[in-house]
């Protein structure tokens, strides 16, 4: 058997495993194993057991992921992200509409202090949905929306998938994350006109609300204690995007602040730093045990040769580097179907990196297409992860079909967003150019 | 038996409490570094070294095992869900096995290596001090190890027809 045939037994191989119920991260190992005692014999295989999943998580780029988690779970669950979503709320509620709005925009924000989208759809959808509800919003718009924007923790810097993608694909962390900047402001915004646009065309979505009478110390005070979430999320940004520290370091600092706000307040309870913990340790690692589990399964791939015969092929048919990616977007739709995204962007990425790199294609702009694609693939049925979390949050108040519902009048916008990022990549690569 | 399984719980809760104080750790030493760089205008010797030779590698592997009881790794059900409750035993126990073999692989490869590193003595060139890294090596043997350990528990679990969670709550 020559070792290509090698590599398309160890895919097939790896894609049976999983689907019998072995955890993806065991299943990578075990095939890269396998196949590389088939490739060149037991005493390499061996030897990647032995060096490779230290050398590979004792790096520095990657104690960005720990870092981001802990931020976000103490932010998100010492409350700062109510705060925020109060004073859009002061300031948009007039507006026919203007809670989901307000919850659009929030949900922005806090992607800015958050780098997973699970945890931005589920913090949201405890503080937010109920007040929609309470206010005559119809189920889907409200569900809909929080699950939606949800999406954009893992786009808006920090985030975990763009550090993790921008490990394997050789390129600055720092760049990666910045360029999500845009795409994801692009996004809210479209997701806001849709919004917009639906309630013109459907006012019984969002009944108008009357304002809640509020004193002007009130309305002073709630928009005096939204300071933090801005000054947290800009302080990491600035941080990364001027280069003064490395995007680790920006994360550690703003987990400390964000200790530190959560104590002022009063709400840095024992429960709150005992799910914060859980959360990121857990989180952080069944990620990297994955990620081990690619690196292996990558080293396997790249010895029988696989990838670059893919690649090669590719590059000779002359394939425009639009349809390669129009391509990858079907891949990453079906794979989305029955994996979680962070599963998904580290099993594909053996394949498609090579691919991406003899096409000659940006891998910067590409990566951050992926991760679009990949947190699309979080709100289509069946495996739509972030309404599954909704769901989770709601309950029984609102059934999972209305949910899907919700969600989809926002795939639209994506659809909108997706063709301009395509169309014009400068959306996403001018602000990591500048750098 | 079931004595020996609450210990076994409680021990990968122990592991799983060393990597949360390993992210506190990690939080704070970045921290005093980044300060020391602004007011005194000199980092702190060794930063990165101890994070991520130490601080990462016991978040990523000392929690491993607890992860596995909580079955939080990753895992495909969609196809395997029509299936009835004897071929899903079969199929559980099957997955059960091929991890438990890999990671049984893992653990003792990690540890021929960490015998290795600590035989020659690994340590990171800090140019004023020799950082020893490693006992580092041996946080993954123990990370491994436990995950090894649970699977196989998992095993007899399944087989003695009770829950995984190692709880003792059902069929007790």
């Amino acid at each position: 058997m020559d070792s290509s045939t090698i590599g398309i037994l160890g895919v097939v191989i790896l894609l049976g495993l999983m689907a019998l119920r072995v955890p993806i991260g065991f299943a990578l190992a075990a095939v890269a194993f396998g196949g590389t005692w088939a490739v060149r014999g037991p005493r390499p295989a061996a030897s990647i057991l032995q060096n490779l999943p230290y050398e590979f998580t004792a790096h520095w780029t990657l104690t960005a992921v720990p870092m981001f988690l802990l931020m976000g779970a103490v932010a998100g669950n010492a409350g700062l992200t109510t705060d925020l979503f109060r004073a859009f709320k002061l300031v948009l509620g007039r507006v026919r509409g203007g809670i989901a709005v307000a919850t659009n925009f929030a949900g922005a924000g806090f992607a800015a202090a958050c780098g997973s989208s699970m945890a931005t759809t589920a913090t949201l959808g405890r503080i937010a949905v109920p007040e929609m509800l309470a206010a005559g919003y119809s189920p889907a718009l409200a569900t809909g929306v929080a699950s939606a924007v949800g999406t954009l923790g893992a786009i808006i810097p920090p985030s975990i998938m763009m550090i993790v993608y921008a490990i394997f694909a050789e390129v600055s962390a720092g760049k990666m994350l910045i360029a999500g900047i845009l795409p994801g402001l692009l996004t809210a915004a479209a997701y806001g006109l849709v919004i917009n646009l639906a309630v013109r065309l459907r006012p019984d979505m969002a009944p108008a609300v009357a304002p809640e009478p509020l004193p002007k110390a009130e309305t002073r005070r709630i928009l005096w204690r939204t300071w933090p979430l801005p000054v947290l999320s800009l302080g990491v940004i600035g941080g990364i995007y001027t280069g003064l520290v490395s995007p680790t370091e920006a994360g550690a600092l703003g987990a400390v602040l964000a200790f530190a706000v959560a104590a002022m307040r009063r709400a840095l309870t024992g429960e709150v730093i005992r799910r914060s913990l859980y959360e990121t340790v857990s989180t952080t690692a069944s990620i990297l045990f994955i990620a081990t589990g690619a690196l292996l399964f990558t080293r396997f791939l790249a010895l029988t040769g696989l990838p670059y015969e893919i690649a090669g092929l590719i590059d000779q048919m002359g394939t425009d580097p639009l349809v390669i990616v129009l391509g990858a977007s079907v891949v990453y739709l079906v794979f989305g179907c029955f994996l979680d995204p962070m599963g998904v962007l580290l099993l594909t990425l053996p394949v498609v990196l090579p691919i991406f790199e003899a096409a000659e294609i940006d891998p910067i702009w590409v990566g951050v297409i992926i991760v679009k694609y990949l947190e699309i693939g979080m709100l289509t049925p069946p495996l739509g992860l972030n309404v599954f979390v909704m769901k989770g949050v709601v309950g029984d108040r609102v059934p999972l079909g209305t949910i899907f519902r919700g969600v989809s009048l926002f795939l639209i916008a994506e659809v909108i967003v997706m063709a301009l990022l395509i169309g014009f990549p400068q959306i996403i690569t001018f602000l990591p150019d500048l750098m | 038996m079931t004595g020996l399984i609450r210990l076994a719980r409680r021990m990968m809760r122990f592991l799983f409490l060393l990597g949360s104080v390993a992210v506190v750790l990690m939080m704070l030493h970045i921290g005093v570094d980044v300060m020391s760089r602004a007011l005194l205008g000199r980092p702190t010797i060794g930063m990165v070294e101890t994070v991520t030779n130490y601080y990462m590698i016991a978040v990523c592997f000392l929690p491993l095992a607890f992860v596995q009881i909580e079955r939080a790794h990753l895992t495909v059900d969609s196809f395997t869900m029509a299936l009835g409750p004897r071929s899903l035993r079969v199929v559980i126990i099957f997955s059960l096995v091929v991890a438990a073999g890999i990671t049984g692989l893992l653990t003792w490869h990690s540890y021929i290596s960490a015998l290795h590193k600590t035989q020659t003595g690994e340590y990171a060139d800090l140019s004023v001090v020799d950082f020893p890294i490693w006992p580092a090596r041996w946080l993954l043997v123990a990370g491994y190890g436990a995950t090894f350990a649970t699977l196989c528990v998992q095993i007899a679990l399944v087989i003695a027809g009770r829950p995984l969670s190692m709880t003792e709550k059902a069929h007790g």
